[in-house]
């Protein structure tokens, strides 16, 4: 059975300058930290902007690191935070959103299946896209992330009850879009 | 996922979290990794820096100290006596072979005390006898096993050399017939002969005696 070191014992690593350790923690996080921003910010070159504020940080703040908490709640409260000031920074944030969802389309599958696929993706980019900033934030750390409700209370400083209508309603809009019949033309 | 799933009271929803996973498949530009993962590099090699910035001056000092010891170390083994240990007669400043031994001593005997006789007119024949002997042992020396004098350590033959005699037991029966023994030494210029004999005469008898 492989051994897999916790995200804080490989943090401490780094503090103490083991950079192995840190390859280790940026690989195993940074797909979805980029998608969680990527989503949130909605354009590409922000969310790269955010990214490297995020990893900046966490290089910045290895002495003071301490385990009290999970790191992935770390590494998304500092990246929450990093999108707050990076939204007061550009308060002329409504810029056209400029992710493709149909970037990466699976190669393997039949061209019928490959549409419908197509459709439900650019359905639930619109509808992800047209949520609010605190319900679209609050479902990417659910499903991104893999927080608890407790966890993105934490990170995105409200109640745990707030979090979760939050959730509760990113979620019935999202299925709602899915629900919906596709458009005939 | 993890166990939040199962917990009835999270509005999670399997379909739209299926949907999700199936749109959400980017990956982070390949560009971004290098960047963070040289920063990360840089901060740690910087922190090592400003961690060891102290280690350089103590390198240096230990390395200064380290070489002062060696230095005074050498000097001291490789000059144990520096005063008596010039004036010595150079068959105890190194070792030798039992020939060269013998060659030494027959040299010596023809130089160094010929001054010592000119000293002790009185005993001229005593000293003849004593150098035939000295000629004798040298010649017994010679034909000696070679391992007789190379097994001797250095400092055997060095206490030897200086336990050699210049004033002979009737000059040395009394502190004044020895100090004018030592006296005429150093007016034939042995000042060396001079000296030993001297500190033999402090030795043999109490140094408020001497003048």
């Amino acid at each position: 059975m492989e051994h897999r070191p916790e995200d804080s014992a490989l943090m401490l690593r780094y503090r103490d300058g083991d950079v192995a350790a840190f390859e280790i923690l940026y690989r195993r996080h940074k797909d979805a930290l980029f998608r969680y921003l990527l989503r949130l910010c909605r354009q590409r070159a922000a969310a790269e902007d955010v990214f490297q504020e995020v990893w900046g940080k966490i290089i910045k703040s290895r002495d003071n690191y301490r385990p009290t908490a999970k790191f992935t709640t770390f590494l998304y409260h500092v990246a929450h935070n990093c999108f707050i000031d990076h939204l007061r920074r550009n308060k002329r944030h409504g810029g056209a959103a400029d992710i493709d969802p149909d970037s990466q389309p699976d190669g393997g599958d039949c061209p019928e299946t490959l549409v419908e696929k197509s459709l439900a993706r650019r359905k639930l980019d619109t509808a992800l896209g047209s949520l609010p900033d605190e319900q679209r934030d609050v479902f990417l750390l659910y499903e991104e992330a893999g927080l608890s409700l407790d966890e993105i209370a934490t990170i995105t400083d409200c109640k745990r009850e707030t979090a979760k209508s939050r959730l509760r309603y990113a979620i019935r809009k999202l299925r709602a879009a899915l629900d919906e019949p596709p458009e005939t033309t | 996922m993890s166990d939040k799933r199962m917990n009835s009271d999270e509005p999670g929803d399997p379909r739209v979290s299926a949907a999700y996973r199936e749109m959400a498949d980017e990956r982070t530009p390949e560009h971004l990794d290098h960047v963070i993962l040289n920063a990360a590099r840089g901060a740690a090699k910087s922190r090592w820096r400003k961690a060891g910035a102290w280690l350089r001056p103590a390198a240096w000092v230990a390395t200064i100290g380290l070489c002062v010891a060696i230095v005074v170390e050498i000097s001291l083994l490789s000059d144990p006596e520096p005063a008596e240990f010039d004036s010595l007669p150079p068959s105890a400043t190194k070792p030798s072979s039992p020939a060269d031994d013998g060659a030494k001593r027959l040299e010596k005997t023809r130089a160094e005390p010929r001054a010592v006789q000119e000293i002790q007119k009185p005993d001229r024949s005593r000293a003849a006898e004593a150098a035939s002997e000295l000629r004798q042992q040298a010649d017994s020396d010679e034909q000696a096993p070679a391992s007789f004098l190379s097994d001797a350590p250095a400092t055997m033959r060095f206490e030897e050399a200086i336990s050699e005699r210049y004033c002979d037991e009737t000059a040395t029966a009394d502190p004044d017939s020895w100090l004018e023994c030592i006296l005429e030494l150093e007016r034939q210029g042995l000042h060396e002969a001079a000296r030993l004999e001297r500190e033999r005469l402090a030795l043999a008898f109490p140094p408020p005696e001497l003048p």
